[in-house]
């Protein structure tokens, strides 16, 4: 075979799989962004069951269920452990506790958070 | 668009294969140079951050360095325009890509295609926490992240050798939000290559050479790592290089041992430490190896710690005035680490715990190393006894530091043993086919008759 036609071909495939890798990769259901923010305010989630959405850089949209309740906030799945620690790095020291994963508390400090929220 | 950084890189690769020792492969000489480029503009940039220089000034930083290192090569080599030419290997006229070579090709866009299959944009935990938001502060020029007590859960006493270097591709703006993403894959790519390229340069049976590869870049587990956890690819390409490295330049083609590849050696075995902290150890006891190696020989040792004292200093400074301490170190854990070592059950767990993960995840390697050790045995293949050890005492410090763990033991275990198993499985791999029997003999005879 020829040697020159092997390297640009080569090259031009990993081109065409990073291309494409990257579309399929970015279009996943993913666990972590890292820009993300909340939507909702919390006197609209409190005591109950909700659903929080955050927005990605490319316009999609990723949801979590969390229990927010006061003084507390449940965790229902274990993805909002991430979604949380990113919004209150207060709230993130508490919450990465490997023992506690089901139910976190954040001992009042709802104001960052509400901040954080807003 | 911006391009200037990779631009950069791009230079710096090819004036730093000029300047490697001409003992090593074409292969092994590309990957070296771009792990070597790569990694000096992460320290680079590290530094530049620490004095507070802004974009133009690094840019200025890392053009001159390049500069500097090209005058030092043409200074040393009188250059030419041919031999530069020959670094591309299309232009190469004695290159004829064989079976092999199409058949690695085809093998390694294949693993390339699965990394991105199984990859998460942000990576898994320790993808997401320690390497890409390490590289998002670094990106904002901030430092101070490192010493906020309410990130210790980031591990803000990780090295930033991987975060420093997507930081900085970052720059080149147009590959936008999934640069993390691309430049765990460029690593994955380099790490192919190296694996290939030592293999075939040790004339590795093929059935050998396809035995060790096919399962290494394609195994599904290695992939999922590869694109979720994202430096363990890094720090074995770091192992894998320096064995590959040393296994090239231990005797030139004159038979004498060149004080630079010292240099050299000691530049990339000492990148290890500034990518995870379980580089630090096998800096160390690779080092160990080869203060034996030299022979206690001065002016040997001079260079290897002379080419490592770059990364050393500035891994120094970021230990002991920047980063907390690693929470296996923090307190005096001495009297806890005698109380777990004399426990029976955490050592049935952590034994239950290698072997599980070579059934779950690394069976094929089993099978594999139970091949290779058989070749040995019946004399077709030669380890390198000094690789053995270092990568052993490197496995041992890793099972001491499940004794000395402040997390729940069984937790630690269960989320980190997999990784640290991959981190010297292609090491070992071609540690375990590294003398070739009937070129050793060779050799040796012709010592004899000389």
């Amino acid at each position: 075979m020829k040697s020159i036609l092997v390297v640009p071909a080569y090259i031009l495939c990993v081109v065409i799989i990073i291309l494409v890798g990257s579309r399929y990769v970015s279009h996943k259901p993913n666990e972590i962004e890292s820009f993300c923010h909340f939507l909702e305010p919390i006197s609209n989630i409190l005591d109950k069951e909700s659903t929080i959405r955050i927005n990605n850089n490319f316009g999609e949209e990723w949801t979590y269920k969390v229990t927010f309740c006061l003084n507390q906030v449940k965790i229902v799945e274990d993805d909002a452990l991430y979604l949380l620690s990113l919004t209150s790095e207060a709230a993130a020291s508490k919450i990465f506790n490997y023992e506690h994963l089901e139910t976190l508390t954040l001992e009042g400090n709802f104001t960052h958070l509400y901040k954080a929220i807003k | 668009m911006s391009i200037e950084i990779i631009f950069c890189l791009i230079l710096l690769s090819f004036t730093i294969s000029t300047l490697l020792p001409s003992s090593l492969s074409k292969i092994i000489n590309g990957a070296t140079s771009l792990f070597v480029s790569a990694m000096l503009l992460s320290l680079l940039y590290f530094l530049l951050l620490v004095v507070g220089a802004n974009y133009g000034i690094q840019l200025f930083a890392y053009f001159s360095f390049v500069v500097l290192l090209f005058i030092l090569s043409a200074s040393n080599r009188n250059i030419t325009i041919d031999q530069v030419k020959r670094l591309i290997p299309w232009k190469h006229s004695n290159y004829h890509p064989n079976t092999s070579d199409i058949a690695f090709l085809v093998l390694s866009l294949m693993s390339l295609g699965g990394y991105y299959y199984y990859a998460q944009l942000w990576g898994g935990w320790d993808g997401w926490a320690i390497w890409n938001m390490h590289a998002k502060q670094l990106l904002s020029a901030d430092l101070a992240f490192i010493q906020n007590p309410a990130l210790d859960w980031s591990h803000t006493d990780y090295p930033l050798g991987i975060p420093g270097l997507i930081a900085l591709l970052h720059k080149s703006a147009f590959l936008s939000a999934e640069i993390a993403l691309h430049t765990h894959a460029l690593t994955w790519i380099t790490f192919q290559f190296t694996m290939y390229g030592i293999l075939k340069s040790l004339k590795t049976p093929k059935f050998v050479l396809w035995v060790i590869l096919i399962p290494i870049l394609l195994n599904p587990h290695i992939l999922v790592k590869a694109g979720s956890q994202m430096a363990d690819v890094a720090i074995a390409l770091a192992i894998l290089l320096s064995w590959s490295f040393h296994l090239q330049t231990r005797k030139s083609t004159s038979g004498k041992i060149e004080y630079p590849s010292f240099l050299w050696l000691g530049l990339i075995v000492s990148f290890a430490i500034w990518i995870k902290n379980e580089g630090v150890v096998f800096f160390l006891f690779f080092s160990l190896i080869m203060l034996n190696h030299t022979r206690f020989n001065l002016k040997k040792i001079l260079f290897y710690f002379l080419g490592a004292s770059p990364t050393l200093l500035v891994w120094a400074y970021f230990k002991l005035f920047l980063a907390p301490k690693n929470p296996l170190f923090n307190t005096n854990r001495f009297t806890q680490f005698l109380n777990n070592i004399a426990n029976w059950e955490r050592w049935e767990y952590i034994i239950s715990s290698v072997a599980s993960s070579y059934i779950d995840f690394y069976i094929p390697f089993l099978l594999v190393i139970g091949y290779l050790v058989l070749l040995i045995f019946r004399g077709h293949l030669l380890p390198l006894k000094s690789g053995l050890i270092v990568l052993a005492m490197c496995f041992t410090a890793y099972i001491l530091a499940y004794f000395i763990t402040p997390y729940d033991y069984k937790w630690h275990i269960d989320h980190s043993i997999d990784r640290l198993i991959f981190q010297l499985l292609p090491a070992l791999l071609v540690i375990l086919v590294s003398k070739n029997p009937k070129t050793q003999i060779s050799s040796d005879l012709t010592k004899t008759i000389s």
